[in-house]
C-alpha cells in the first residue's frame, strides 16, 4: 500500500521524495479525532502501571517508614497545639490584666477589627529567594507628603 | 483627657507611666524551611511511589504525530525494551502498554526550551527578553549569612527574625512605657509611634492586633507585649543605638534567661 | 412418624445433642446477603486507600508543602491573636422550634422553623487555640451550558479541570427541567472538582502566584461574597483561565476554554473570618460599588 502510494507520486512528479512518513487512512474527521484525543487523554484505558506487589519483608519496612512518619507527625502537631494553647491562655491573661489595669486600653486593645487582611506583602515563603530578598525602598505616606 | 488620666491614677493601684509596651517586630521567613533529613527521606520515598504509580504520559496528546516537536521528543525518550516471545528475560517479561514498561515507573525527558552550552554572555542578553531561558534559582544563602551581618533582614531567609535592640544595658524587645502627662493611647499606637522614634518612619509594617499577645508582670510595671511583621523598609536606629535581627536560638544567648522563657512560646520555631 | 416424634419430645436434651441441631433462632432468611459482593476478587477493594496493596493507593506527601507550612509557622497564630475577643460569648444560631409539650398531637410533629428565617443557622463560637479558621477545601464547579447543545464539550470541560488540578473530575448533571435554557433532568453539563491537600495547596498558589496577577480586569474576590457559613467563592471567566500555565503553554490543545466557580471552604463560622483567611494566602479584596 505505502510502496504504491510512493511510486505513483514518483511517476507523477518523477522526483523522489521521503517526506512520506505514515499514511493515514481514518475515516473520522479531524475535529472528532481531535475530541477521542482529549478523551484519551483523561481516561485510564492502557495508561495504568502495574499493582505494586510488595514481599512481606518490604511490605513491613513500608509499614514501618508509615508509622515512622505519622508518629513523627503526631508529635509535631501535639507541640505545635500546646503552643498555640499557650499562647491563647497568654492573651487571655494579659487581656484580663488589662481589664483591671486600665478599662481604656482594655476597651482599645478590645475593640473588633473590621475588615481586617493580611497585606499582599505577606507572601508565602517560596523555595529559593528573589533576587532581591528584601525591599528596602519603603517611604511612610506621611514622610513622601513632605 | 488629661484629668481623666488623673482621675484614674487615684482610683486604681496602677500608675499609667508603670504601663508600657512591648512590640514583638518579626520577620517572616522569605523562604521555605529547611527540613529534617528524616522529612526529606520520607518526601523522596513518596515520590518515587508516586512516581511508580503514576499514569503513561499521553504523548500522543501533546506531540501530535508527524511534527517535528515529536521527532525531537523520540530521539531523547527511547523505547523501551521489546517483548520478544523468543527471549527468556531472567528479570521478569515485558509488560508494554503505549510504549511504557508498566512494572516500572516511566521516565520522561521533555525537550529542553532553551539552548545548552551557551555563553553566558548570550545568556545574560537572553534573560530579559527570553521567556524560555534556562531558570537558575538563587542560593538560599545571602551574602548577610556569609559575613555574619546581624543587623541585616536578609539573613537566615528561611528562619523567622525578631528585632532586639541594645540601650547600653542589656539585649531586649523595644519597650515603650506611657508618659503619664499624655492622653491614654491604644497599646498597638504606642507600639508603634515608639518604633518610628527609635527606627524611623519608613517601616512598612503589619500590626497583627489591637490585642496584647502576653503579659510580663514586674513588681512595679506591666509590660505588654505587641506582635507585628516587618514587610519592607528597614529599622534605621536614630539614636545610638545597637539592633540586631534574631532567630529563636540565638535570643535565647542574648536575652536575660527568665525573660526568654517568658516570651518563648510567642516565639516561631522556624 | 408423627407418634414417634411426639414420644421423643418428652426428652429434651436428646433434641439438643442431635448433630446439626441449633438452639438459636435463624436468622439467616432474615439477612439479606449480596452475595456477588462476596466475590473473592472483589476483596482487594476492601483495602482502605492509604494503604500501599490498595488498587486506588496514591501517595499524598511528595514534597514540602510550602503553603501548609506558611499557614502552620505564621499565619495560625496571626490569627489566634487577630479572632481574639475577651469574655466573648457563643452566639446562638436560629434553631428550629419546638410546638410545646402541651398538647399530645405535638409529640411527634416536625419542629416549627426558625423565627424570622427559613433555614436555621449554626452557632458561632469564639476563636480559641482550637478552633482556628483553616481552609479545608476548594471546589472548582464549571457549568457548562454550551455542553447541553453539544456533548463532546463535557470531555473537553473534564479535560482542562483535569489539566489544571491533577485530580479526576466528576461528571455534573442537571437536576431540573428548564425547557427554555434546553435543561433536561439527567443530562451531562460540565465538571467539577473537590481539592484538598497538596493539590489544593498547589493549586492555590499556582492561582495567587501565576494566575491572578495577569488577570487585568481581576480586582479581588468582592467582600459580600460568601454563603454567611465561612465559604467564599468567586469566579474566572474562560478568557482568564488560559493563563494557568498548564493550558498557556498548549493552547492550540484546547481550543474550547471554559470558565468556572471556585469555592474555598473553611472552617471559619463568619464569611468575615473567612475572608480574613484567604487574604493571608494573598488574595486581594475589594468593595464592590
Amino acid at each position: 500500500m505505502f510502496q504504491q502510494s510512493r511510486k505513483v507520486v514518483i511517476e507523477q512528479t518523477g522526483v523522489i521524495r521521503d517526506f512520506i512518513r505514515h499514511k493515514r487512512t481514518s475515516a473520522i474527521s479531524p475535529s472528532t479525532q481531535r475530541v477521542v484525543n482529549q478523551l484519551s487523554a483523561i481516561s485510564a484505558t492502557r495508561k495504568q502501571p502495574k499493582l505494586i506487589n510488595l514481599c512481606n519483608e518490604d511490605l513491613i519496612k513500608h509499614r514501618t517508614i508509615t508509622n515512622a512518619w505519622k508518629l513523627y507527625n503526631r508529635k509535631k502537631n501535639e507541640k505545635r497545639m500546646a503552643t498555640l494553647q499557650k499562647q491563647y491562655e497568654s492573651i487571655k491573661n494579659a487581656m484580663e490584666d488589662l481589664k483591671h489595669t486600665s478599662p481604656e486600653l482594655y476597651e482599645a486593645a478590645n475593640k473588633k477589627e473590621t475588615e481586617k487582611r493580611f497585606p499582599i506583602e505577606m507572601r508565602i515563603p517560596t523555595e529559593y529567594p528573589p533576587t532581591k530578598p528584601w525591599i528596602y525602598e519603603y517611604t511612610h505616606p506621611s514622610e513622601k507628603e513632605k | 483627657m488629661l484629668s481623666k488620666v488623673n482621675l484614674r491614677a487615684y482610683s486604681s493601684a496602677v500608675k499609667p507611666s508603670s504601663i508600657s509596651s512591648t512590640l514583638l517586630l518579626s520577620r517572616n521567613p522569605v523562604i521555605t524551611a529547611d527540613i529534617p533529613k528524616f522529612e526529606d527521606q520520607y518526601f523522596k520515598y513518596q515520590n518515587e511511589l508516586w512516581r511508580r504509580l503514576m499514569w503513561t504520559f499521553p504523548k500522543w496528546f501533546y506531540y501530535r504525530v508527524g511534527t517535528l516537536s515529536e521527532q525531537r521528543f523520540r530521539e531523547l525518550n527511547k523505547r523501551p525494551l521489546y517483548n520478544n516471545p523468543n527471549i527468556e528475560y531472567p528479570r521478569g517479561r515485558p509488560e508494554i502498554r503505549q510504549e511504557r514498561d508498566r512494572r516500572f515507573k516511566q521516565e520522561v525527558i521533555l525537550p529542553k526550551t532553551y539552548e545548552e552550552n551557551k555563553s553566558s554572555e548570550d545568556e545574560e542578553a537572553a534573560a530579559n527578553t527570553s521567556m524560555s531561558r534556562k531558570i537558575t534559582p538563587n542560593s538560599r544563602t545571602t551574602k548577610a549569612d556569609e559575613s555574619g551581618d546581624t543587623s541585616s533582614l536578609e539573613r537566615k531567609l528561611a528562619r523567622t527574625l525578631y528585632l532586639v535592640i541594645n540601650d547600653g544595658k542589656s539585649w531586649k524587645f523595644p519597650n515603650f512605657s506611657l508618659q503619664s502627662t499624655e492622653a491614654v493611647k491604644p497599646l498597638h499606637l504606642l507600639a508603634e509611634e515608639g518604633l518610628y522614634q527609635i527606627g524611623g518612619k519608613n517601616i512598612n509594617y503589619f500590626n497583627v492586633s489591637n490585642t496584647p499577645c502576653h503579659l510580663i508582670n514586674k513588681d512595679d510595671s506591666k509590660e505588654y507585649l505587641i506582635k507585628s511583621h516587618i514587610l519592607s523598609g528597614q529599622f534605621v536606629p536614630q539614636q545610638s543605638l545597637k539592633f540586631m535581627w534574631l532567630t529563636k536560638e540565638e535570643l535565647s544567648e542574648h536575652l536575660d534567661a527568665t525573660y526568654f522563657k517568658e516570651v518563648e512560646h510567642l516565639l516561631n520555631e522556624i | 412418624m408423627m407418634i414417634k416424634g411426639s414420644i421423643r419430645c418428652f426428652s429434651s436434651s436428646s433434641r439438643a445433642l442431635r448433630a446439626g441441631y441449633s438452639t438459636v433462632e435463624p436468622v439467616h432468611h432474615l439477612v439479606k446477603i449480596r452475595k456477588a459482593a462476596l466475590k473473592p476478587g472483589y476483596k482487594d477493594l476492601l483495602i482502605p486507600k492509604n494503604d500501599i496493596r490498595a488498587v486506588g493507593f496514591k501517595p499524598e506527601e511528595i514534597c514540602q508543602d510550602r503553603v501548609h507550612e506558611h499557614y502552620v509557622n505564621t499565619i495560625q497564630s496571626d490569627m489566634l491573636l487577630h479572632f481574639y475577643e475577651h469574655d466573648a460569648k457563643v452566639i446562638e444560631g436560629n434553631k428550629k422550634r419546638s410546638w410545646g409539650t402541651d398538647s399530645p398531637y405535638a409529640l411527634y410533629r416536625n419542629l416549627k422553623k426558625p423565627k424570622g428565617l427559613s433555614k436555621p443557622t449554626k452557632d458561632i463560637h469564639p476563636v480559641t487555640y482550637k478552633n482556628i479558621p483553616e481552609l479545608k477545601s476548594i471546589v472548582i464547579n464549571a457549568y457548562n451550558s454550551d455542553a447541553l447543545d453539544e456533548s463532546w464539550l463535557n470531555i473537553s470541560t473534564k479535560l482542562q479541570l483535569s489539566q489544571i488540578t491533577n485530580v479526576k473530575p466528576k461528571q455534573l448533571y442537571n437536576k431540573s427541567n428548564v425547557l427554555p435554557w434546553k435543561v433536561r433532568e439527567g443530562k451531562p453539563c460540565g465538571a467539577k472538582v473537590e481539592l484538598t491537600g497538596r493539590d489544593m495547596n498547589q493549586f492555590l498558589s499556582t492561582l495567587t502566584e501565576l494566575v491572578l496577577p495577569r488577570i487585568r480586569t481581576f480586582k479581588g474576590i468582592k467582600n459580600t461574597s460568601g454563603d454567611s457559613n465561612g465559604n467564599i467563592s468567586f469566579g474566572l471567566t474562560s478568557e482568564d483561565v488560559k493563563y494557568f500555565p498548564e493550558i498557556e503553554n498548549f493552547q492550540e490543545l484546547f481550543p474550547n476554554l471554559f470558565g468556572f466557580h471556585i469555592t474555598f471552604k473553611t472552617s471559619a463560622r463568619t464569611d468575615e473570618q473567612a475572608r480574613t483567611l484567604l487574604s493571608s494566602y494573598g488574595f486581594p479584596f475589594y468593595n464592590p460599588a
